[in-house]
C-alpha cells in the first residue's frame, strides 16, 4: 500500500459516494453520470490493488496477508455489485444504495491500511 | 412513498427489497460480509484466544446472512425468516453490548455486537430497529 494512494482512493470513493446519495436527496438519476461515479471508483480500487500486487511480487508482505487479501478482493467486487443491485430499484432509495455501495471503498481502504501494517 | 405496490400486481405485503428497503437490504449485505469474514478469520487463526467471543461472531455472521437473505428475497418464508434474524440481532446486540461492558475479562476480543456495536459506530444497534420497523411497515401496506 502507499499511504499517498489509499488517501487519494479514500477521498474518490468519498466524493463520488456523497455526490451520489445527494442526487439522491434531490431525486435525480442521471444515469450516464452514475455510471461515470461508479466506474471511476471501480478504477480507483483496480489501481490500488495492482500496486498492492506490484509490492508483493517486488517482496513486500501485508501484516496480515489473508485479511489484506480478502478485503482486496472485496473492495474490487462489493462496490460494483452492490451499486449495480442497488440502481435495479428505480426509486431514490436505490440510488442512495448505490452511494452507500461506493463508500464502502473507503472503509475498505482504511482497513486495507491497517492490515498492511 | 416510492416502492408502492403497481397496480398489476397481486395485492399482498409489499416487497420488502424495494424503496428503502434497498438501502437496508444493502447495509445488512455489507455487515453480513464483514461480519462473516471477520468470524472467519478470528477462528482459523486464533480461536483460543477468546471463544466466546469468537463463537458469538459466528453467531452475529449467521444472523446477517439470514437477515439479508430474508429481507432480499420476497414471499411468507422469506419475510418470516428476516423477522425471526432481526429480532435475534437486537435480542444478540443488546444482551452481548450489556455483557461486554459489564464482564470485560469475558471478551478479550470484540466482535460486531461489543460495546452495543460502538466499533461499527453503534450502527448493529439501529439496525435491527430500522429492520422491525420496515417489516411492520411493509406488512401493513398490503
Amino acid at each position: 500500500m502507499i499511504d499517498g494512494l489509499a488517501y487519494a482512493v479514500i477521498v474518490v470513493s468519498l466524493v463520488v459516494g456523497v455526490g451520489i446519495i445527494g442526487l439522491a436527496v434531490a431525486d435525480r438519476r442521471p444515469l450516464t453520470l452514475l455510471a461515470y461515479g461508479l466506474v471511476t471508483v471501480e478504477a480507483a480500487a483496480l489501481i490500488q490493488v495492482l500496486v498492492a500486487i506490484v509490492q508483493v511480487v517486488r517482496g513486500e508482505r501485508p501484516d496480515e496477508p489473508a485479511t489484506f487479501v480478502g478485503y482486496a478482493l472485496t473492495s474490487l467486487l462489493a462496490p460494483p455489485v452492490g451499486a449495480l443491485w442497488a440502481l435495479s430499484d428505480k426509486s431514490r432509495w436505490g440510488t442512495g444504495a448505490a452511494g452507500v455501495a461506493a463508500l464502502v471503498l473507503s472503509v475498505l481502504t482504511v482497513r486495507m491500511l491497517q492490515v498492511w501494517g | 412513498m416510492e416502492g408502492g405496490t403497481s397496480p398489476g400486481r397481486r395485492s399482498g405485503p409489499a416487497r420488502t427489497s424495494s424503496g428503502p428497503g434497498r438501502l437496508l437490504v444493502l447495509v445488512y449485505g455489507i455487515f453480513a460480509l464483514s461480519a462473516t469474514a471477520r468470524a472467519a478469520v478470528q477462528i482459523a487463526t486464533k480461536f483460543d484466544e477468546a471463544p466466546l467471543a469468537y463463537v458469538l461472531s459466528a453467531l452475529a455472521a449467521v444472523v446477517y446472512v439470514c437477515a439479508t437473505v430474508g429481507l432480499a428475497r420476497s414471499g411468507p418464508g422469506a419475510r418470516r425468516l428476516a423477522t425471526v434474524a432481526v429480532t435475534v440481532e437486537l435480542i444478540g446486540v443488546l444482551v452481548v453490548g450489556t455483557i461486554s461492558l459489564a464482564q470485560p475479562d469475558d471478551f478479550p476480543d470484540a466482535t460486531v455486537w461489543s460495546g452495543y456495536g460502538e466499533g461499527y459506530g453503534f450502527v448493529p444497534l439501529v439496525l435491527p430497529v430500522l429492520g422491525l420497523l420496515w417489516l411492520r411497515h411493509t406488512r401493513e401496506r398490503a
